[in-house]
């Protein structure tokens, strides 16, 4: 092929004048053979690509063409030759200093004009717009994903409040399909309860301002969601062009929000008392219903620990210990406990606690319901007593049962039979007097079984009702004492008191002299014979209020053989003393009638002590 | 008529009386009355031992209500010498107790041949010696 040669030159214009003209140019001006090869390079080659024109004339421009847009350009290459003109896709060249650059190429095919003979090619580096639109690109791959693939709905709205653009989620919250929602205002879509919080969001974000509002929808089937959206506003130069927003759908977290306010409000408004606790035990809150029943007010309570609060001098110390430890078990646990009132009025709780843990197993709380069950717990009390009072009685029966079918009746057989014999007997014998003897001395001892009788059950009788009175225990014990001197002193006894002067008590005067009576009769009865009897009186304080001791060095007895019997009536113990059997039986009554305990500890030929508890009731 | 009979009772009077009523019935050749229990317990193991030459009684009398050593703990004592008893010697209750639940007990008793209620009456008397 020839080389161009630019035959002729214009009258005007000098060879020198085109040539400055084609290289001064922006653009870089180049002719091309049919196949692609460089006939003429422009001198602005250098500016544009860094080749001076002599490197490339010659060349294939093609084998300069980036791999990947060669198919394009090659395609336009043979396009232009059945065209006059073309634009040629932009591709990328490569430069002299090895990188690529973007140009964007005009051909015009000149094969035909005698003076060029080639295409007539003008480009341009637009590398930098290029990478700009590349950008661009690139950045809106990332919105749309942020935009179509976000978990939740997002959604675009245009100034009148329409939708425009939403992802495939809004579908699914809603129900309605693409179609249906496009170009629908939001508002269609709002519960008519939340028009006018949705129009005071909107308005906010017209004026510029992102908003983020709880709003009830209405899907298609009628169903209702609730919703937390966010709305901005978007601005395109300085222009505000529509609003974009996300929309999270929180019906779930609104229905268990709904189920805890319901929670709180039974909570508040129950009869029991609620109390919420920290992992330390200390009130954080309290209901309406535990004010009520303990009569304190609620910010009186808070940052205290309930027990110290309610507990007081009559609760169980064991209970309070249970529970204390129930706490640091931190489980479940249940107790009936007496607390008290403001006022100090006693008030017994059944109280139910809850520990309450987080997801890593840390205690948060301590959740107790408390319900007064102090009616319950009186009725329990009464039961309590009425049992006790029917054992008793019932045991009173026996005894009266024992004492008619023993006691009562033996003399009256006795009488019975001797009445008998003195019909059969012949007055004159020696026998019939006897007899006659004998039957006044039967009746005499159903006389005394009588007596006793009417005693006990007049003691029985008054121990309920009699009057309490002061009495000093020391004053008692000496009168007791006093009469018995005589005694003492025939016997040699040695007598010991230890009374504080000033124990004194509200009892009954006669019963305690007739315990100590009883007590210190028995001591001389059962006196040792082979030494001088030993008798000891003391008392001392217990925490419940006086015991009272009397121990003797005497005979004494086997505690096993007697202790079920000791203290029944009739029952005797010393062979050879004289005893009805009822002293150490009315000491016991008496001692219950003033609600005291006696105890006794004796040992054969060692000598007996009795303790009498007097119950701090009587104090 | 019986050679020996024993009446155990803490009761003088009561004692007194069964003599009586057995004298009056030719009851028994030799009547004895034991006012403490122990003595009488004594008396009847030895011969039931053997380590007495005294007979057994044919008859007792044993009082229920006693103190020390109630009639109950008299027929406990014996129990373990029932076999030698058996046929020789017959213990009927003699009491002034109207408790139905001793009746109860004694009936339950193997020892026990009868349960009479005090004041003894000549009918039982008479039936006892048909008995002899």
């Amino acid at each position: 092929m020839q080389p161009p040669v630019l035959k002729e030159i214009g009258q005007s214009h000098s060879r020198e004048f085109y040539r400055a003209v084609v290289g001064n140019s922006i653009d870089l001006i180049a002719v091309l053979d049919e196949e692609g090869t460089y006939t003429f390079v422009g001198d602005s080659v250098t500016a544009v690509l860094g080749y001076v024109p002599e490197e490339l004339v010659g060349v294939n421009a093609l084998s300069l063409v980036h791999p990947a847009d060669l198919p394009g350009v090659q395609l336009a290459l043979a396009g232009l030759l059945a065209m006059r003109q073309t634009t040629i896709p932009h591709f990328r060249f490569k430069a002299k200093d090895g990188e690529w650059r973007w140009l964007e190429c005009t051909g015009r095919n000149m094969l035909h004009n005698e003076h060029v003979r080639g295409i007539l090619t003008s480009a341009r580096d637009v590398t930098a717009a290029t990478q700009l639109a590349y950008d661009n690109d690139y950045h809106q791959a990332y919105y749309e994903s942020l935009f179509f693939e976000h978990p939740d709905t997002v959604f675009t709205l245009n100034q009148k409040g329409e939708f425009q653009q939403f992802n495939k989620h809004l579908q699914t919250l809603t129900g309605y399909s693409e179609s249906q929602l496009l170009g629908t205002p939001y508002t269609s879509l709002l519960h008519p309860d939340y028009l006018d919080v949705g129009a005071e969001a909107m308005q906010k974000v017209w004026s510029g301002e992102a908003h983020t509002i709880e709003v009830a929808i209405l899907t298609q089937e009628g169903t209702v969601k609730y919703v937390s959206v966010s709305v901005m506003p978007v601005y395109f130069r300085d222009e505000l062009q529509g609003a974009q927003g996300i929309a999270k759908d929180i019906t779930e977290q609104k229905s268990i929000q709904r189920e805890n306010e319901k929670l709180s409000l039974v909570a508040s408004k129950t009869v029991n008392g609620v109390v919420i606790m920290n992992p330390a035990g200390k009130i954080e809150w309290v209901n309406d219903g535990f004010c009520r029943l303990t009569g304190y007010d609620r910010h009186e309570v808070v940052g205290h620990i309930p027990s110290e609060l309610l507990q007081g001098s009559g609760t169980d110390p064991k209970t309070s210990k249970r529970i204390r430890s129930k706490y640091e078990s931190r489980k479940p646990f249940s107790e009936e406990v007496l607390n008290y009132r403001k006022t100090g009025e006693k008030i017994w709780f059944y109280i139910d606690v809850t520990p309450i843990f987080d997801q890593e197993g840390n205690l948060q709380n301590y959740i107790a319901i408390e319900t007064d069950i102090t009616e319950k717990k009186e009725a329990e009390e009464k039961l309590v007593k009425m049992a006790d009072d029917l054992y008793k009685h019932n045991l009173d029966l026996q005894q009266f049962t024992y004492i008619i079918s023993h006691n009562l009746r033996a003399p009256v057989a006795n009488a019975l039979g001797l009445a008998q014999l003195i019909n059969k007997l012949p007055k004159e014998t020696a026998n019939y007097d006897a007899v006659v003897q004998k039957l006044q001395g039967s009746i005499e001892q159903l006389d005394i079984v009588v007596k006793d009788i009417n005693q006990i059950l007049s003691l029985r009788e008054s121990g309920r009702v009699a009057s309490r009175e002061k009495v000093h225990l020391k004053q008692v014990c000496q009168e007791v004492l006093q009469q018995f001197n005589h005694e003492f002193e025939l016997s040699g006894a040695q007598v010991s008191v230890a009374i504080d002067p000033s124990f004194s008590l509200l009892s009954i005067r006669a019963y305690l002299y007739s315990i100590l009576y009883n007590l210190v009769s028995n001591s001389l009865k059962y006196r040792s014979d082979t030494r001088p009897l030993k008798l000891e009186v003391r008392a001392e304080r217990d925490k419940r209020g006086f015991v009272l001791t009397v121990s003797d060095n005497g005979s004494g007895m086997d505690m096993h053989l007697v202790q079920h019997q000791l203290f029944q009536l009739y029952k005797r113990f010393h062979p050879n003393t004289y005893g009805k059997g009822t002293g150490l039986f009315l000491v016991k009554t008496q001692v219950q009638a003033l609600s005291g305990k006696i105890e006794v500890e004796s040992a054969p030929d060692q000598g007996t002590t009795f303790k009498i508890y007097l119950g701090a009731k009587n104090v | 008529m019986y050679n020996k009979v024993f009446i155990v009772d803490d009761d003088e009077v009561s004692i007194f009386l069964t003599e009586a009523i057995l004298e009056a019935e030719s009851f028994a050749t030799e009547c004895k009355g034991f006012l403490d229990a122990k003595t009488a317990l004594q008396n009847l193991l030895d011969s039931a031992k053997g380590s007495s030459e005294d007979a057994l009684p044919e008859v007792i009398f044993l009082d229920l209500n006693m103190p020390f050593l109630s009639g109950w703990d008299f027929l406990e004592a014996l129990s373990p010498y029932e076999q030698a008893l058996k046929g020789r010697c017959r213990i009927y209750l003699l009491t002034s107790s109207v408790d139905e639940q001793e009746r109860t007990r004694a009936a339950g008793t193997s020892l026990v041949a009868g349960f009479l209620q005090k004041p003894l009456e000549d009918e039982w008397i008479m039936q006892l010696k048909e008995s002899c």
